[in-house]
């Protein structure tokens, strides 16, 4: 019998697909800033690992599938029954390594909503494809980058709707009809969750928002960390990113847009190298490798860490090492023969 | 820019110029400028609706801090403004489109029309 890959695959997304919408549709209100603020800390991010594990249990596939790209001594290994409380325990009782999951995480479930909303529109505009098969001038062809602009445009439209801002609501549907979706279509949408995810995605950015704000005052009051604002460049593109070196987790980073809170960062420029911004997990697992260093005390360890070439793989190791800003203020500092780093 | 789209922040004369300046910067093409001049008329309503209905100073004016001076005051602003904190993450900074502007002038405009019936004219 000949395996059907595609149905299989269609399968797996339409399941990844009701998974999430039904989490929110019935618990999305837990995220609500209001409810979500009565918890403690670590049940923000109980919370937070039990909806990941539910909406996003591929991040273990994804992680290992991350760290397969690297020389085997250097792969960071997931044990068989990983789970992401493991982790939030892990940070219990220290400030701002909580804050740091918190950011990262609750930034993963938002942009898990806008993904999965995404699949929603690819599989509805493949249903419509099918449908219209004999009519050429009705069949739908987008591409990745105006499937994020329909994405962002029916997101506002259900938001709009649900604060009952008529304005708001209107101009999103003429940019939706702009790209020929009907109001049909927009119900079909409403029928099948994307409403509930729009409302998660809302949620979880305000979230990750209101955490990096909370993790800028303890950093600044802390002052033994180092975290900042880095300018990267992704091409012609610069963004701006919040970065924290979580010590023995490894470095946090984030996009952040707020205008004002990027002016609350100007005189925290991030000036080490961004080390893993494309990876699922934010763990204090280390590799091979990185124990090899690990086991040398700090004078020696720094030494160690300045011979590497690669800053981007010094800079990993130290912060897995838990190293502190003035610790790695002498990573980077100039030694006695002029070599800088 | 559809005139529609910010009739009530062109009754006032202040806004009013502003947006003459953001419709130029539509006119150009230059849809990221227009798009944060739009977010700072955004910022300084906020400021001065808080001060003039609450006799509150912000002077951490964060879209987060906003949203957290409504929670318990004004429901619909504090929906308004955690929508609006959703639609800066979405956006692309790089690749602010004339959909991302129009949207976000809707917003405003209609933030400003809900403040202006709540307390009169502030600005």
């Amino acid at each position: 019998m000949r395996i059907n890959y595609k149905k299989i695959n269609r399968e797996m997304r339409m399941e990844k697909t009701s998974r999430a919408v039904d989490f929110f549709r019935k618990q999305g209100y837990k995220f609500e800033l209001k409810n979500y603020k009565m918890l403690d800390n670590m049940d923000r991010l109980n919370l937070i690992a039990g909806t990941l594990e539910r909406i996003f249990p591929g991040y273990r596939i994804d992680f290992r599938k991350f760290e397969e790209k690297k020389p085997e001594a250097k792969q960071i290994e997931l044990d068989y029954d990983f789970d992401l409380h493991e982790i939030m325990e892990s940070a219990e009782g220290i400030p701002s390594t909580e804050k740091a999951l918190e950011i990262f995480y609750s930034n993963r479930i938002a942009h898990t909503c806008r993904d999965v909303q995404k699949q929603m529109l690819s599989d509805m505009f493949t249903e419509k494809n099918r449908e219209n098969a004999g009519y050429k001038s009705l069949i739908y062809h987008f591409d990745g980058k105006e499937i994020d602009q329909i994405a962002k445009s029916a997101h506002r439209y259900f938001i709009a709707e649900s604060n009952m801002n008529t304005k708001a609501a209107n101009i999103a549907q003429r940019q939706l009809a702009k790209n020929g979706i009907t109001i049909d279509e927009i119900e079909i949408l409403r029928k099948r969750g994307y409403d509930a995810l729009a409302k998660g995605y809302v949620d979880c950015m305000a979230i990750k928002d209101e955490a990096i704000a909370e993790s800028i005052k303890i950093l600044k009051e802390d002052k033994t960390q180092s975290f900042g604002l880095a300018k990267v460049k992704n091409g012609k593109r610069e963004e701006n990113v919040f970065v924290i070196d979580v010590p023995c987790f490894g470095q946090m980073s984030v996009h952040i847009y707020d205008e004002k809170l990027i002016t609350l960062l100007s005189d925290n420029e991030y000036r080490y190298p961004i080390c893993n911004a494309d990876n699922v997990l934010l763990i204090d697992k280390t590799s091979e490798y990185q124990e090899s260093f690990m086991l040398q005390d700090t004078p020696e360890l720094i030494e160690s860490l300045r011979k590497l070439k690669s800053r981007r793989e010094a800079h990993e190791i130290a912060v897995k090492a838990g190293l502190q800003k003035d610790e790695l203020e002498m990573l980077y500092k100039t030694n006695d023969e002029g070599d800088e780093r | 820019m559809d005139k529609e789209m910010v009739e009530n922040l062109e009754k006032n004369n202040y806004l009013k110029e502003k947006l003459a300046i953001i419709d130029k910067l539509i006119k150009e093409q230059d849809y990221k400028e227009a798009y944060f001049k739009l977010a700072a008329i955004l910022e300084y309503i906020n400021i001065k609706y808080i001060k003039h209905k609450f006799n509150m100073d912000m002077p951490n004016s964060t879209v987060m801090n906003i949203v957290n001076t409504y929670e318990d005051k004004d429901e619909k602003l504090f929906k308004e403004m955690l929508n609006i904190n959703a639609e800066y993450n979405q956006v692309d900074t790089n690749d602010v489109t004339i959909d991302d502007v129009e949207y976000l002038a809707s917003l405003v405009d209609s933030i400003y029309k809900y403040m202006v019936e709540s307390t009169g004219e502030f600005i």
